[in-house]
């Protein structure tokens, strides 16, 4: 796979392990750079063979036609990709990632990667430090979460 | 396809200007197509491509404040209309410009309170201290020693912001305002004293200002920030468009030492010009931002050699780069100079573009000041609101801006950088402004300059009666 490919086969992979649209994941506009942000602390930490390991084995799958929960569940199931597949999910929730079968001393990859968990959006909040709400919000009720996980529209 | 559409007309401006024409602007493809130089606002940013990326639409967008630069910056007629029968640089057309006829926000938020006079009468606010001095360019003040107003007060400290002191020590100076449809929203709500506001509020009542019209003469919401220098010793005046003007400084009471107000007339050059127009579908604005080509280095080229307004390689004691000066803070006498450069340098689109525009405006008169400003880049939201004034998503109201973080050297000196929640973003730090409620002011911090309107002076007390003589 090249380079190209390869990201397109991780945010597919994304969206089967998180369950939210790889759109919202990787905007088509996407002003922050997140997806490449999110990537490359991927394929850093991962490690390059574990990397092209778990984004094989998802073409596959994805190959035989097979439902994202399906792909999610086979690929968390897997001795080796298990562990990475989880750590990229930790990733997108929480901007860091967590070592493949561990759970402590996380690397933050970076600031727009914590602010753009996606923990803070499924929770209807937002990180400690960061808020995009106008002043007085903490005075009414949060977006309702269809705000938070529906594609909106971008051009 | 995206929000907007393109408007086509054009009329040829004069022989000497072989790509120069004068009319309402038209789309653009890329930066290398013809430039149309017109005194008529975008109402909106021509999109013409059929799938447009980040970068495309960057440069459409980019487009866009060119063409509101070359607009607001038109010479003017004495009604604040655009001089029509001359282009924007043409050889003794340095008049006042559009913008420069708007309402400053001085002369709204009056520090009685009371109304500001109605648009169209010249009627701006002079300091008893300028009052006795003549010979600005249409009584132009320029009262603000910061972007925010009066940077001596600690209303400013949290963002580290400081004054910007060019290489003769002279401190820049600022100037905001408003165009007409921002003044009548005001006005017309009476959001101009703190009285008014809170009524305002408490009739359950956001503030929102109006947005461009397409196919009308509706320019919508925009503001301005103009920064200035004082020109002397070493400046090349030509090169900057200059106007006298009263350069008013507030006295201050609660630094030391306290500053006692003065005023001065003085030629001072254009260093930096914000924009921001409130584009329909964009409820987060448009934010364009202009600057002298003189200004600054980039950071990652230092040293740099060429005089700059804010940078001097050869200073030995300056201050380091982009650190604001030593207190106190004195703008009556010369400061020591600072140190700024650019963190982040205009990107090579914008670059080009800029190129093409410069050549333009030198097209119109090769001596123009106006080939010596660039544009740094414009930020836009890439989530398309839902209207004026209702943002895609209510998860998102900052709709995602493109670029994430912009800086204007002499507007934003000390706050450049990558870093969320500290380094400038127009939209995301003008989502934080408030009117004196407390509440949203959409992107304006000008509200909260309004003052109480005073209380009418207590009737006079009767004489006591005089007691009848028995």
């Amino acid at each position: 796979m090249d380079d190209k490919q390869s990201k397109a086969a991780f945010v597919a992979l994304s969206q089967a392990l998180t369950g939210i649209a790889g759109s919202l994941l990787a905007p088509q506009l996407d002003s922050k750079n997140i997806l490449q942000t999110i990537y490359t602390g991927f394929v850093n930490n991962a490690g390059p063979y574990a990397a092209q390991l778990i984004l094989e084995r998802f073409v596959s799958l994805q190959a035989q036609g097979l439902s994202d929960e399906v792909i999610a569940g086979r690929i968390l199931a897997d001795a080796d990709n298990g562990p990475v597949a989880a750590a990229i999910t930790k990733l997108w929730l929480l901007g860091n990632w967590y070592q493949a079968g561990t759970q402590t001393n996380p690397v933050v990859i970076s600031s727009n990667a914590y602010i753009e968990g996606w923990a803070w959006k499924i929770a209807q909040a937002h990180p400690m430090g960061y808020s995009e709400m106008e002043p007085g919000y903490w005075a009414d009720q949060p977006p309702p979460l269809s705000d938070y996980v529906t594609p909106p529209s971008q051009s | 396809m995206r929000r907007f559409t393109a408007l086509r007309s054009a009329l040829v401006f004069g022989s000497l200007c072989a790509f120069a024409v004068v009319g309402a602007p038209t789309s653009s493809l890329a930066a290398d197509q013809a430039i149309v130089l017109s005194p008529v606002l975008p109402a909106t940013v021509a999109v013409p491509q059929p799938n447009p990326d980040l970068s495309q639409l960057q440069t459409d967008f980019d487009v866009f404040s060119w063409q509101t630069f070359v607009a607001l910056n038109w010479p003017a007629n004495s009604n604040g209309s655009p001089n029509t029968d001359v282009t924007i640089g043409q050889q003794g057309a340095l008049t006042q410009s559009v913008w420069e006829t708007w309402k400053e926000s001085i002369e709204v938020f009056k520090d009685d309170g009371t109304p500001p006079a109605p648009w169209g009468v010249d009627n701006r606010y002079v300091p008893p201290e300028c009052r006795t001095l003549t010979g600005p360019d249409g009584n132009k003040v320029l009262p603000h020693l910061a972007k925010k107003p009066d940077v001596l007060f600690s209303s400013t400290q949290p963002f580290l912001t400081g004054p910007l002191i060019d290489q003769n020590g002279q401190f820049a100076r600022f100037e905001i305002s408003m165009n007409r449809s921002m003044f009548d929203y005001i006005v017309n709500n009476v959001l101009y004293n703190t009285q008014g506001q809170q009524r305002f509020a408490d009739a359950g009542k956001k503030v929102a200002f109006a947005c461009t019209n397409n196919g009308t003469s509706d320019t919508g919401a925009v503001m301005v920030k103009a920064a200035w220098k004082i020109l002397g010793q070493g400046d090349d005046k030509t090169r900057f468009y200059t106007r006298k003007a009263l350069v008013w400084t507030p006295g201050t009471t609660n630094t030391t030492p306290q500053v006692p107000a003065t005023c001065a007339v003085s030629d001072v050059g254009m260093i930096g010009l914000h924009i921001a127009t409130k584009v329909q579908n964009n409820s987060q604005w448009v934010w364009s931002t202009f600057e002298h080509t003189g200004n600054v280095p980039d950071l990652d080229s230092l040293p740099a050699k060429q005089p700059y307004s804010f940078y001097n390689q050869d200073c030995k004691d300056c201050t380091p780069v982009n650190q604001p000066p030593p207190r106190p803070w004195d703008p009556t006498k010369p400061g020591k100079p600072t140190q700024i450069a650019r963190v982040t340098p205009i990107d090579a689109p914008t670059t080009a573009l800029n190129k093409s525009w410069q050549a333009a405006l030198a097209a119109v008169n090769p001596n123009s000041p106006w080939q010596n400003y660039e544009l740094v880049s414009t930020q836009w939201p890439t989530l398309v609101s839902k209207d004026c004034n209702t943002p895609a998503t209510g998860a998102s109201p900052l709709g995602n801006p493109a670029p994430q973080f912009l800086a204007n050297t002499t507007l934003e000196s000390y706050v450049q950088g990558n870093t969320p929640n500290v380094s400038s973003s127009c939209i995301g730090c003008h989502k934080n402004a408030t009117a004196m409620t407390g509440k949203f002011s959409d992107f304006t911090y000008m509200l909260s300059m309004a003052h109480p309107l005073a209380a009418p002076a207590p009737a006079a007390t009767p004489a006591p009666a005089t007691p009848a003589k028995p």
